[in-house]
């Protein structure tokens, strides 16, 4: 009953009321965009390879061979055999294994040499398969599958022709110049990072590597079409074996088989368990963002706390009016709590009005900036969120509150000011 | 029945914590119901104190305080807040009214505690807000009503009549003024007392009126001055 007289009281102060529920909706709007990133950013993450049951390399790190052959950061030190890869393919126990070569690059997006298995097998978010947007998957010598981000960051269509660089620097000087790519389709987005990569045939990777040497053409070295065409492109090498099994309890058998291999030392790692563990670095610097947002919110609601406090001071004969016409002190401990209650909800409210209207401006922009996909759902922790920030809104009232109960009692009738 | 009186005080004794004389010592203090009395007293002199006890908002003196019947001494701190949002109806010298209520608004206000006043201002013009016009109306107040303004600017004079409609709002068996005068000047201060008193009449309110100025001590059927009224300070008995 008291709710009325403590928004009447407010709207009287609206300017700095205002400002107090501005400060609070900007503080929550940022805690609560970080924990919709990071949900979003959790969610993608682990979205981003499933289906896989292995993934084989070179013997390096686990986290090493996760991000070069499935984030196409960083890059291999030792290649695997061909070999290898069709010892592994033949196992009774392997339904589809897709081998991977890795090291070429295109304006610096990674050119991914590859089968066609590749686009039937993987598989990223709750099981969804690649899609194209626009024309077809390669399926010869020197034709290139953009991913959506590539083909959008370069404005590539289908047709267009296209220099891939040797290494994987944006300004690599080695160039396959003499053999140009064709672009004959494009993916639909994937929210991974696949949609930064380019994709052709191994035996195109082959192809343009014909006649060098250690990373450099040699000298008159130049190949054409009609010596090409009479080449045995089959790759000696490749950098990784993406593996799915036709059982998943065959899978740490063959992973120790795989291990312990003889032929050359490779490493099988589970997508899963690898994604898990680099979650855990990265989901350290989450959580100090949250850290940090948390503590602007709580900047905010000790702003809250100083107008509040001031409020109470310059209102003491208005208190002392209500207890006169009969309020008792705890009506008016009350009434200022109601205020304190009303800006933070307010806060909230206005903060994720604003960021719910910003995720409705801004997402496309950050999928195709970042490959970060956001969603317009309401993440998991943001009802504690919401409820944290109310519950600290109502303790920071009940300083200016106490204060009020304190006045409205040695007043009396009449402030003592 | 016979209605209590509406202030009745026995053997009232009121010290300050650590003061080493009594700030109140009055034997006997009694307005009859529908009764006006004025009561002078320089400042400093305990009206305030004394105001505070009677209006349940001070506590910790001896002897006796009945108000409307209920003595004051056998209530909870609730119960007398209770009390006083019920049976009184009180009038400051300044800031008598919510600047960010409209003048309507405030004169309602003085139910907002009290479901007995909203009662008896419901049965007597049907609704809160047509008591409280009406009220405004009597009081002279016609004009602010007809065409609404905001409280801030209506004069001094204005204000108090728009405090005097809130104490009166519900028909409070006693009003208190507290100097509701001090702000105006001779003219209306006369007119403000008259009116004052015969709405007070009108809706059967004793009242009490507190001030410094023995000059207004003619409007009131008794008078007394707290200095005669507490022998603390007369007779310096410090019992």
């Amino acid at each position: 009953m008291l709710i009325d007289l403590a928004w009447r009281s407010l709207l009287n102060r609206r300017s700095s009321a205002l400002i107090c529920v501005l400060t609070i909706a900007i503080s929550v709007a940022l805690l609560a965009g970080v924990e919709k990133i990071r949900q979003d950013m959790r969610e993608g993450f682990f979205n981003t390879v499933s289906g896989t049951d292995l993934i084989v390399g070179a013997r390096a790190g686990q986290l090493e061979l996760l991000l070069y052959s499935v984030f196409h950061i960083g890059a291999a030190t030792n290649n695997i055999r061909w070999q290898s890869y069709q010892r592994l393919a033949a196992d009774p126990a392997v339904a589809w294994a897709v081998p991977l070569s890795l090291g070429d690059s295109h304006k610096g997006f990674r050119v991914v040499g590859t089968t066609s298995a590749f686009f039937r097998h993987y598989r990223y978010g709750h099981d969804r398969p690649l899609r194209l947007s626009a024309g077809s998957l390669f399926d010869g010598l020197h034709q290139v599958t953009l991913g959506a981000q590539v083909a959008a960051a370069l404005g590539y269509a289908v047709g267009d022709e296209i220099i891939v660089s040797h290494g994987l620097g944006s300004t690599s000087f080695a160039q396959h110049k003499d053999q140009p790519f064709r672009v004959v389709g494009i993916l639909a987005p994937t929210g991974t990072p696949l949609d930064r990569s380019l994709f052709v045939s191994l035996e195109s990777i082959t192809a343009i590597h014909a006649g060098w040497r250690a990373g450099v053409p040699l000298p008159g070295m130049s190949v054409d079409s009609a010596t090409l065409a009479a080449m045995d492109l089959t790759p000696d090498q490749i950098t990784a074996v993406m593996v799915g099994l036709k059982s998943k309890t065959a899978v740490f058998q063959l992973q120790r088989a795989i291990n312990s291999y003889r032929g050359e030392p490779l490493l099988a790692i589970l997508p899963g368990v690898a994604l898990q563990q680099l979650w855990q670095v990265i989901g350290r610097i989450e959580q100090a963002m949250l850290a940090i947002s948390a503590c602007v919110v709580l900047a905010g609601l000790t702003g809250m706390l100083g107008v509040l406090l001031t409020s109470v001071q310059q209102r003491r004969r208005e208190l002392a009016l209500l207890r006169a016409i009969g309020a008792s002190p705890l009506h008016l401990l009350t009434l200022v709590l109601f205020e304190a209650l009303l800006l933070t909800i307010g806060g909230v409210l206005a903060g994720l009005a604003a960021l719910w209207a910003l995720l409705l401006v801004a997402r496309e922009a950050v999928g195709d900036a970042f490959g970060l996909y956001l969603t317009l759902a309401w993440p998991d922790g943001l009802t504690l969120i919401v409820v944290a920030v109310l519950l600290a809104g109502s303790l920071a009232g009940t300083l200016p509150a106490w204060r009020a109960w304190r006045y409205t009692l040695a007043d009396g009738l009449t402030p003592k000011t | 029945m016979r209605s209590p009186a509406a202030i009745d005080i026995e053997q009232l004794s009121f010290t300050w914590p650590g003061a080493a004389r009594p700030l109140l010592n009055i034997p006997a203090l009694s307005l009859p119901p529908g009764a006006s009395l004025f009561l002078q007293g320089a400042s400093g002199s305990g009206k305030s104190t004394l105001l505070n006890l009677i209006a349940g908002v001070q506590h910790g003196y001896r002897g006796s305080i009945r108000v409307c019947g209920a003595a004051l001494e056998q209530l909870s701190p609730r119960q007398r807040d209770q009390l006083r949002a019920d049976n009184i109806g009180v009038i400051f010298q300044q800031f008598n009214l919510l600047p960010w209520l409209s003048p309507l608004e405030n004169v309602t206000l003085g139910c907002r505690f009290s479901a007995q006043r909203r009662h008896n201002a419901q049965q007597r013009s049907g609704s809160l807000e047509a008591e409280a016009a009406r009220l405004l109306h009597a009081l002279g107040l016609g004009d602010a009503l007809d065409q609404p303004r905001t409280t801030a600017s209506l004069s001094i004079g204005q204000q108090q009549r728009v405090a005097a409609a809130r104490a009166l709002i519900g028909t409070p068996p006693l009003v208190i003024a507290d100097e509701p005068t001090s702000a105006l000047d001779a003219d209306h201060r006369d007119r403000f007392i008259d009116l004052l008193l015969s709405e007070c009449a009108a809706s059967g309110a004793a009242v009490l009126f507190v001030s410094h100025d023995r000059s207004l001590a003619d409007h009131f059927d008794n008078r007394i001055g707290l200095t005669e009224l507490s022998r603390a300070t007369a007779g310096g008995d410090a019992c």
